[in-house]
């Protein structure tokens, strides 16, 4: 789910800097999905 | 990239999209932001060579993870260039397009001759995204209507093929609690609507027509032509490869004899499963034939992208 939110933020966003948080703050979820 | 995004407020001012679009960047501007942003993009694509993050990854993913690993994280660095590199950067873009050539062409035929000589289920499907991503770089860089639509709608196929062949590795790793192709073999006899699923999505992966593939791939080829015979015929050659590691994973696992006794004991898909592979194949099936799905929407989004880009390429 939070995940979901972040790539739908990560596609909608209109500023750069939102852009930038997102797209690297979708690794934590991968993370989680992968490493743990 | 933060590199680049603080440059560029250094010398906007702002990180709005609209003001950054309407804003007249110097040449050296764009050089420096675009190659800060493209090797954020290019990591996450995966483009060669810094694609060697991926196979690993999804060795280690459990099959969810793989899956949304293919489907949609991928698709972010080919967002990325589609939304800031053509738009605000496009005159960098332009500049970089032989290096972006090359290394998207090595990534092609790397990606599928690698395929060929992996044993391991989950790295063939990873090598064959690496392949299909560098394909989506070719589209996006020839810069014209017909490249940057074939680059989205194979993006939009690939998602849904690629995460169905991992569902499919995940189905026969849940029975054989292995993913080494030499201890497979013959599952047709025993699991044949499992082996049906995964003809449909190996014969979408190698884009055969019909399949949501063959259409991507077709409007890149047709957009690449435009820019480049010589890159267009290279580019096939990584098509027939992935023709050919798709019609070996296929007939490796689904004929000849069944490798291990217990493999005599594997069910077929429950339906949980089934219905899952439902859910994946009836969209691909459907964007095989109903294009019109996602071009009506991808085509006039690109319009103005395209010509934009294709005015600057023939100035340059």
């Amino acid at each position: 789910m939070g995940m979901e939110l972040l790539l739908v933020l990560t596609f909608i966003t209109l500023d750069l800097f939102y852009f930038f948080v997102l797209f690297e703050s979708l690794l934590i979820p991968m993370f989680i999905l992968i490493g743990v | 990239m933060l590199f680049g995004m603080i440059y560029l407020h250094t010398v906007v001012g702002s990180l709005n999209y609209y003001v950054l679009l309407v804003y007249p960047l110097s040449f050296c501007d764009q050089i420096l932001c675009w190659c800060c942003f493209f090797l954020a993009f290019a990591v996450k694509m995966p483009l060669f060579p810094v694609h060697i993050w991926l196979p690993e990854a999804h060795v280690e993913a459990p099959t969810a993870g793989s899956m949304l690993l293919a489907s949609l994280l991928l698709k972010l660095g080919g967002y990325g260039l589609l939304r800031f590199s053509l738009t605000f950067l496009a005159e960098a873009t332009v500049v970089f397009t032989a290096l972006v050539s090359v290394l998207a062409l090595a990534g092609v035929i790397y990606g599928s001759l690698s395929t060929l000589r992996q044993v391991d289920l989950k790295r063939i499907i990873a090598y064959s995204s690496v392949s299909h991503m560098n394909l989506v770089v070719l589209g996006i860089i020839a810069f014209n209507q017909e490249g940057l639509e074939g680059a989205t709608y194979l993006m939009v196929a690939h998602g849904l093929v690629s995460s169905a062949l991992f569902f499919c590795v995940g189905v026969i790793y849940d029975r054989a609690h292995t993913r080494l192709l030499r201890y497979y073999g013959g599952l047709v006899t025993v699991m044949p609507l499992f082996a049906t699923g995964l003809l449909l999505f190996s014969l979408a992966n190698m884009s055969f027509p019909g399949t949501p593939n063959f259409l991507g791939e077709l409007l890149i080829f047709a957009g690449v032509f435009q820019r480049s015979s010589v890159v267009l015929f290279l580019s096939t050659a990584g098509i027939v490869l992935s023709a050919a590691f798709s019609v070996f994973l296929f007939n490796r696992l689904t004929f000849g004899t069944l490798k291990t006794k217990y493999a005599a004991e594997f069910t077929d898909t429950n339906r949980r499963e089934f219905s899952i592979l439902i859910v994946i194949g009836a969209p691909s099936l459907l964007l095989g034939v109903c294009s019109n799905i996602v071009l009506e929407f991808t085509h006039y989004a690109l319009a103005d992208t395209a010509l934009y880009c294709d005015a600057i390429a023939l100035r340059n």
